[in-house]
């Protein structure tokens, strides 16, 4: 079991109201605020996914690994270019290997493989767990959360065959796109309307536990009598409850390294983003949000897990019939420079560029607010994280292979950063993704040697 | 959003191999068989399926997998009861909601229950292979419970725990676990489950008071999983035997089928006296929850989601250039007014062939010019139920909201329809084409005016294409009647439009002159029939059927085809089945 951790007041006040003990003087005596003690900073994942490929033409960098230039869409986020590893021309070899490769649609077999790179258990869901899922499991933080799936997307509500993360197979996360909910999640106080303040916190605490207790036994209980599949369902749903365990700190096993900023987010301005849903102009608003939230969750420690789906942003400079195209998507395709028809029409392809620009601004912000962070070792949030810049597709035409993918943070010294990495792509192919997920996994600590279908992959990424 | 912004709809392309084919394959047709696999074929599919075994988006997590096997002919169906392969299902979002309301009824307001968002597989998010619990989902379940407990403990004691003067609390509480016990896990308490119960509330009350270990009591079954799943487990049998289930088993599956919430005490009573395990007995508690407003919602919520309605709303967009009436609430008048087309197809005659053949349509001002038919009368509010113009329509697939959905923003598209028939009516699945095939050309400038029909006609005239796109656009031509928008045209672009089709490779095939004579032959069609009692047991039972579920799903619908298409007598021949009324012993 891991040593309970000292927490900032603020996150000893959030854990009270959030048990409806707000008040309670004594309960977390052990959770004094953390001085001046020597810290070690806990590493951190946050997959950023996006969905279209890119326009390698405005997305490569030019010259060499150390020594390279951004191209235009980096530029929004060109002060920390020394933050970031470029991985240009990785392969979805998992993909290429799968027992059908295009079952159904083909966003959603690029989306199956893109994270848990593993065969399909069914056309909208892979067979496996996701790798951060993967490192989640294997980090056991028992922070408040074991990860945080946030979305940004201005439907009304994210679509779910966009859901993007697995604990195993067939078992999807929802990301939530509702900034007011994961405001709630996150900050929300659970204080019942009307409700009589408890006695005094400790025994409250223990009723709490002791109804968490009961759900647990009922749970083996009816478990015994069920069928394999019915029962892994029953087991996903006693993972939850062990984790409710650790979210409410009932056990004294909850841990959390919260850093000096970590604060409250305004309520006001998730709830407002949250109503402008829908609206042409809401994929920002929602986007500064996400982005907000997902920062001051990995410095409150909330969780070192966190994955940001980014949806289609409507906000996109796409007008309709533009260039002849029928909608959007149909866009997409065309500009795609393997074979669009618009690939080489310029107002075209600057049309489309400018819907990645937005995706581009979104992850500079991302960047900005976790280099504005100190940790608690003195260093910056993102010195001791690893972003992932992932996605399903390549370019627009569907293709998973010579994938464009980024990292930034080095996650704590694990990764030497400031690269551009062109792989070699021999025979036209180019090392296998799911061998970066072995990589990262062992560079957040979790000694993984192979991951995903083992026929795609060798090991660690060389040169990484 | 069928135009594909940035969005597929994933749920919707499961190539599930029984689906695939269809029942008329099972019935012998082996004709459509091999037409359908040489399609899927001719792109890459092993043929056979998918034999890692996938019975749709994420059914084969919650039913152990499903071979791409063809499921046996009913006369192979072995002698007694046919429960197929039932999957545990845990209340829907919407089945929390309402299950808590009528607890709490006359109590409390239950607070918001902000859930994760559900997913929905093959449409439909009753599968209970997508209710994988998170620690999203617990936060919800313990916050609202702990709320209601508290609420409870500091105002309703009384209310939910009455005690007699000389009672003591210990056995006010006793009573309270037993009456509310039963309520909440929709049958009575067994001796062991009541004695849990009874030992957290004294032990609760040990450290606080009778009201707090009533709250806290409440607050715990509230968390159990005999209430967030629905858990059936009376009886017992050897390994893989049918069961029957118990009245009360019976009850909730009544209810949650026909009302989407717990039962109500009428339905309790009958289960009480165990009058729920013949199918006369279900017969009678059917019909009566039928007969009430909330069978209405749920058998909206069903096609709603079976005919993925959701699409036709405010998302829906037209280039305002060529449709410069279309505004930003057309769309969503269009799906208000869908939906009250399959309220009135539903609940008038019941009929599949009303719904696939009527010419009522229900109309605003605005609906109506795009109807051709008079606005109506000005102090009219909300929307008219008129008969369009003469041969113009047929159904709910010429609805202008399902014409303007499966079309993209300036012109129709014959292949989005002709998909969607064959997905949704003939449940015969076509899977996507393969990767990196260049986009259909957009008309040149200069080029000579031509038809929607005449350009997709050139682009699929490859072979490579032509394999799937005969099924497809043979069905999606049969459209060409129809806009962007919805509206009826003869002419495109000065051009006569061709709105001739042809099924192939279904059970109804052969040529036909537009969406009405389509509609009237897919009216006539078991393949359709079959296909719409499969949509309802994937709904109903929340699983896409695997291979084992053949006999149980053959006689539903075969009572649909001897009914003639009867929609509702289809909802009693499926709580009457074998499928409904037993379980296997896992």
């Amino acid at each position: 079991m891991t040593p309970m951790q000292p927490m900032q007041p603020m996150q000893r006040r959030r854990f009270l109201k959030s048990l409806g003990l707000a008040g309670g003087a004594t309960v977390f005596e052990s959770l004094r605020p953390r001085t001046a003690r020597a810290a070690v900073a806990p590493r951190r994942l946050l997959v950023f996914y996006t969905y279209q490929g890119t326009l390698p033409t405005y997305w490569q960098p030019t010259g060499s690994e150390s020594d390279f230039t951004l191209n235009e869409l980096s530029q929004p986020y060109a002060q920390y270019k020394n933050d970031l590893i470029f991985l240009d021309g990785l392969d979805m070899l998992s993909k290429d290997l799968d027992r059908q490769p295009n079952p159904g649609n083909a966003h959603a077999q690029g989306q199956n493989h893109a994270l848990a790179a593993i065969d399909h258990l069914s056309p909208g869901l892979a067979g496996g767990p996701t790798i951060d899922q993967t490192i989640a499991k294997g980090l056991n933080a028992r922070t408040q959360f074991p990860s945080l799936e946030l979305g940004i997307s201005n439907y009304k509500t994210f679509p779910s065959y966009h859901y993007l993360i697995q604990t195993g197979a067939g078992q999807r996360i929802p990301s939530e796109g509702d900034p007011a909910k994961v405001w709630a999640r996150m900050f929300g106080d659970f204080t019942p309307p009307g409700g009589a303040a408890p006695s005094g916190p400790d025994p409250a605490k223990l009723r709490e536990k002791s109804v968490l207790d009961y759900v647990r036994g009922e749970i083996g209980a009816v478990g015994s009598r069920l069928s394999a599949s019915d029962r892994r369902k029953l087991d996903a749903h006693t993972q939850a409850v062990r984790d409710l365990e650790v979210r409410l700190a009932l056990d004294g096993s909850t841990v959390a390294t919260p850093t000096m900023g970590c604060s409250k987010v305004d309520q006001a301005a998730a709830v407002a983003a949250s109503n402008l849903r829908k609206s042409s102009t809401s994929f920002n608003a929602i986007a500064d949000q996400q982005v907000k939230m997902a920062a001051m969750a990995l410095a409150c420690d909330m969780t070192r897990v966190l994955s940001l789906n980014v949806n289609d942003g409507q906000s996109w400079p796409y007008v309709a019939g533009s260039f002849g195209s029928s909608d959007g998507h149909d866009l997409v395709h065309k500009t795609s420079p393997d074979n669009g028809a618009l690939r080489s029409n310029p107002d075209a392809v600057a049309m489309m560029k400018g819907f990645h620009v937005e995706y581009h601004k979104v992850f500079g912000k991302l960047l900005k607010a976790l280099a504005e962070m100190p940790d608690v070792d003195g260093k910056r949030v993102l010195d001791n994280t690893i972003v992932l810049w992932a996605g399903e597709f390549s370019v627009g035409s569907h293709v998973t292979r010579d994938l464009h993918w980024m990292l930034a943070g080095s996650g704590g010294g694990q990764l030497k950063t400031g690269r551009y990495l062109k792989f070699d792509r021999l025979g036209g192919k180019g090392p296998s993704h799911s061998n970066l997920f072995v990589s990262l996994a062992n560079a957040m600590g979790v000694p993984i040697t192979t991951f995903g279908n083992p026929a795609a992959c060798t090991g660690k990424l060389a040169r990484l | 959003m069928v135009r594909p912004l940035f969005a597929v709809q994933v749920e919707a392309v499961g190539a599930d191999p029984i689906s695939m084919m269809g029942s008329a394959a099972r019935r012998g047709a082996a004709l459509l068989f091999s037409l359908a696999m040489g399609c899927s074929g001719v792109i890459g599919d092993a043929p056979g399926g998918d034999p890692g075994g996938s019975g749709g988006d994420g059914a084969s997590a919650a039913t152990g997998g499903t071979g791409g096997i063809a499921p046996p002919a009913p006369s192979t169906c072995p002698k007694g009861p046919q429960p197929g392969t039932p999957v545990l299902l845990r209340l829907t979002n919407q089945q929390y909601r309402n299950t808590l309301n009528d607890l709490f009824s006359g109590i409390t307001m239950v607070p918001d229950a902000a859930l994760p968002g559900e997913n929905y597989i093959e449409g439909f998010n009753t599968n209970g292979g997508g209710q994988t619990s998170t620690l999203g989902h617990l936060e919800i379940y313990h916050s609202v419970a702990k709320q209601l407990g508290s609420y409870v403990a500091a105002n309703a004691v009384a209310t939910v725990a009455p005690c007699a003067n000389g009672a003591s609390e210990d056995s006010c509480a006793d009573a309270f676990i037993k009456s509310w016990g039963k309520k909440v896990f929709r049958r009575p308490l067994a001796a062991d489950e009541a004695m849990r119960l009874s030992a957290l509330y004294r032990s609760a009350k040990a450290s606080s008071t009778h009201a707090i270990g009533i709250g806290i009591t409440l607050e715990a079954m509230l968390l159990a999983p005999q209430f967030l799943f629905r858990l059936e487990q009376s009886g017992m049998a050897a390994v893989g035997q049918p069961i029957a289930l118990g009245s009360h088993e019976i009850a909730s599956r009544l209810s949650y089928l026909l009302w989407d919430t717990m039962p109500d005490s009428t339905l309790m009573a009958a289960a009480d006296g165990d009058r729920l395990r013949t199918p006369e007995g279900i017969e009678t508690e059917a019909r009566r929850l039928m007969g009430n407003a909330r069978a209405k919602t749920v058998v909206a919520r069903f096609h709603t989601q079976w005919l993925r309605l959701g699409m036709i709303d405010n998302d829906l967009e037209k280039d305002r250039k060529t449709y410069p009436t279309w505004a930003y609430n057309t769309g969503s008048d269009m799906g208000a007014s869908v939906d009250r087309f399959v309220d009135y197809a539903f609940w008038s005659d019941g009929k599949l062939a009303t719904l696939l053949t009527d010419n009522h349509a229900h109309v605003n001002g605005q609906l109506a010019a795009i109807y051709g038919v008079p606005a109506p009368a000005a102090g009219t509010t909300g929307f008219a139920l008129v008969e369009t113009p003469p041969g113009q329509r047929a159904g709910i697939l010429t609805q202008a909201g399902i014409m303007a959905a499966l079309a993209k923003t300036i012109t129709d598209s014959p292949v989005h329809r002709g998909v969607f028939v064959l997905d949704h009516l003939l449940c015969t699945q076509i899977p996507d084409p393969p990767a990196d095939i260049p986009p259909l050309p957009e008309p040149r400038v200069g080029e000579p005016a031509r038809t929607t029909r005449q350009r997709v006609e050139q682009s699929h005239s490859n072979p490579t294409c032509a394999a799937c796109h005969k099924m497809i656009d043979g069905i999606g031509f049969g459209f060409e009647n129809y806009d962007a928008i919805g509206r009826y045209r003869t002419k495109e672009n000065g051009i006569a439009v061709d709105s001739s089709g042809e099924f192939v490779g279904t059970d109804i095939d052969g040529r036909f002159d537009g969406a009405v004579d389509m509609g009237r032959k897919l009216a006539k069609s078991g393949q359709v029939m079959d296909c719409v009692a499969k949509q309802w047991f994937r709904y109903g039972f929340g699983r896409v059927e695997a291979p084992a579920d053949a006999c149980a799903l053959s006689p539903i619908q075969d009572g649909f085809r001897a009914s003639g298409g009867d929609m509702k007598g289809l909802l009693l021949t499926m709580v009457k089945s074998d499928a409904f009324r037993y379980r296997s012993q896992p």
